[in-house]
């Protein structure tokens, strides 16, 4: 299961720590907090933008880590998958309670858009994993890559990117799929 | 209608959260029936994580100090299995012999094979009828009885598509409607519930851009069969109009 490098090493891989941290082990915990929660953090931050909000967010979802640990299963998927599945999950369910009562400006959204990928790639850490990031951005076209940062980085739905791409619902929800196997080919990440 | 509006099509939307609430609680439901789109999700899942990576920024002290605070004092889940779908709805058990009832993992399965003829609206059929669903059944609620209740389509031979999914325990079924034909002027769409043979009123509705999601008015407990027909304003006291769409509960 390969993918995360950046994150997983050198230190003990995060699933074995989990399977501790199953089992009820809080120093355990705490390496796995050493690891992760930065980039819980990062995503969530991203996703929210509101510091205080994102701070709040991320305890959730470190929390819910420990929690839930005793449900984590190394067969169905990377560690680090299950996590940012989670916390992505969490920060998007903020945005979407919080746009209820806020109509937000989603044009100035989408030309703030442009370099959000680059700027994943210039802060992936290490060479091989910057490289190979970049590579597999630059093999989307703009539209899969536009729809994608619109949903991911944004908490649009694909219903919402639709509308804001001026582009039909079924080619946006093909995008965003195809992308991702776009992106998995180059990346070679496996499942 | 084309392979593209094929509900299988939905994983990358689903693995990026693109999905509403509604939409969302559909497809862990089709997850439970279909492998190729659970190993297609979790590689999504694997992809998006490896962007992820390169956000991490430092947070604050304080949040370490936090969170292993309530770490020494929360206590942790049991394990589980969370794709294994239970077969039946606890409610099940409860049902009398003689009713066909279809409950969650075979209408589930049933509807993974059936996919393929789907449009995309019919999947998608709730995501703009928030504000409506709000009136009809709080949303919490509602996802709750998609993910739970028993699930039937509608037959019929007028446009578009009809689903209801309803729970006998918690007497309460919304109907799914999406592709339908605005009834003429001073008309409107009545929902019957079938007891005993006999149609019981079940509400009116307007399905705006051809979209609903209503709640049934009556028991639907003891109903044996739901329809839909067009009335005139104001509905009728028993159907008037053809029947547009059948199914038997």
């Amino acid at each position: 299961m390969g993918s995360l490098r950046a994150v997983e090493s050198p230190d003990p891989p995060l699933s074995a720590l989990l399977e501790r941290v199953a089992a009820g082990d809080q120093t355990a915990y705490a390496e796995v907090y050493n690891q992760v929660a930065g980039t819980v953090f990062g995503l969530v931050k991203r996703v929210l933008r509101d510091p205080s909000q994102s701070e709040e967010v991320a305890q959730e979802v470190l929390l819910e880590i420990w929690r839930t640990a005793p449900r984590f299963d190394a067969d169905r998927g990377s560690a680090s998958a299950w996590i940012m599945t989670m916390a992505h999950r969490r920060a998007v369910d903020r945005v979407r309670s919080e746009q209820a009562s806020r109509d937000r400006d989603n044009k100035v959204g989408v030309r703030d858009l442009s370099r959000d990928f680059d700027s994943v790639a210039e802060q992936v850490e290490g060479h091989l994993e910057r490289d190979q990031v970049r590579e597999a951005l630059g093999a989307l076209t703009p539209l899969q890559r536009q729809a994608m940062e619109l949903a991911y980085y944004e908490g649009h739905t694909y219903r919402e990117v639709a509308q804001l791409l001026d582009t039909p619902l079924g080619t946006v929800k093909t995008r965003l799929r195809d992308g991702l196997i776009r992106l998995r080919e180059r990346m070679e990440v496996t499942s | 209608m084309s392979r593209d509006d094929d509900i299988h099509l939905l994983t990358g939307a689903y693995a990026l959260d693109a999905l509403s609430d509604d939409e969302r609680a559909f497809f862990d439901r089709h997850l439970e029936t279909c492998e190729v789109c659970r190993h297609e999700v979790a590689a999504h899942a694997e992809t998006i994580a490896a962007l992820g990576a390169g956000l991490a920024e430092e947070p604050p002290a304080s949040l370490r100090t936090s969170v292993l605070d309530q770490v020494a004092s929360t206590p942790q889940v049991a394990t589980s299995t969370p794709h294994a779908a239970p077969m039946e709805s606890p409610t099940a058990q409860q049902r009398t012999g003689g009713a066909r009832r279809r409950w969650l993992a075979p209408v589930a399965a049933a509807l993974a094979i059936v996919a393929v003829g789907l449009t995309a609206s019919t999947v998608v059929l709730w995501q703009e009828n928030a504000e409506l669903a709000e009136t009809t059944v709080a949303q919490a609620e509602l996802n709750d009885l998609l993910r739970t209740g028993a699930l039937v389509e509608l037959e019929g031979e007028a446009e578009g598509t009809a689903r209801f999914v309803w729970d006998d325990g918690r007497d309460e079924g919304v109907l799914l409607a999406d592709g339908l034909e605005p009834p003429a002027e001073g008309m409107t769409y009545q929902l019957w519930l079938i007891r005993d043979d006999e149609p019981y009123p079940a509400g009116l509705f307007d399905a705006p851009g051809g979209q609903v999601t209503f709640t049934a008015d009556g028991a639907v407990r003891d109903a044996e069969a739901v329809a839909i027909t067009i009335e005139p304003d104001g509905g009728s006291p028993a159907p008037t109009g053809d029947i547009l769409y059948l199914a038997e509960l």
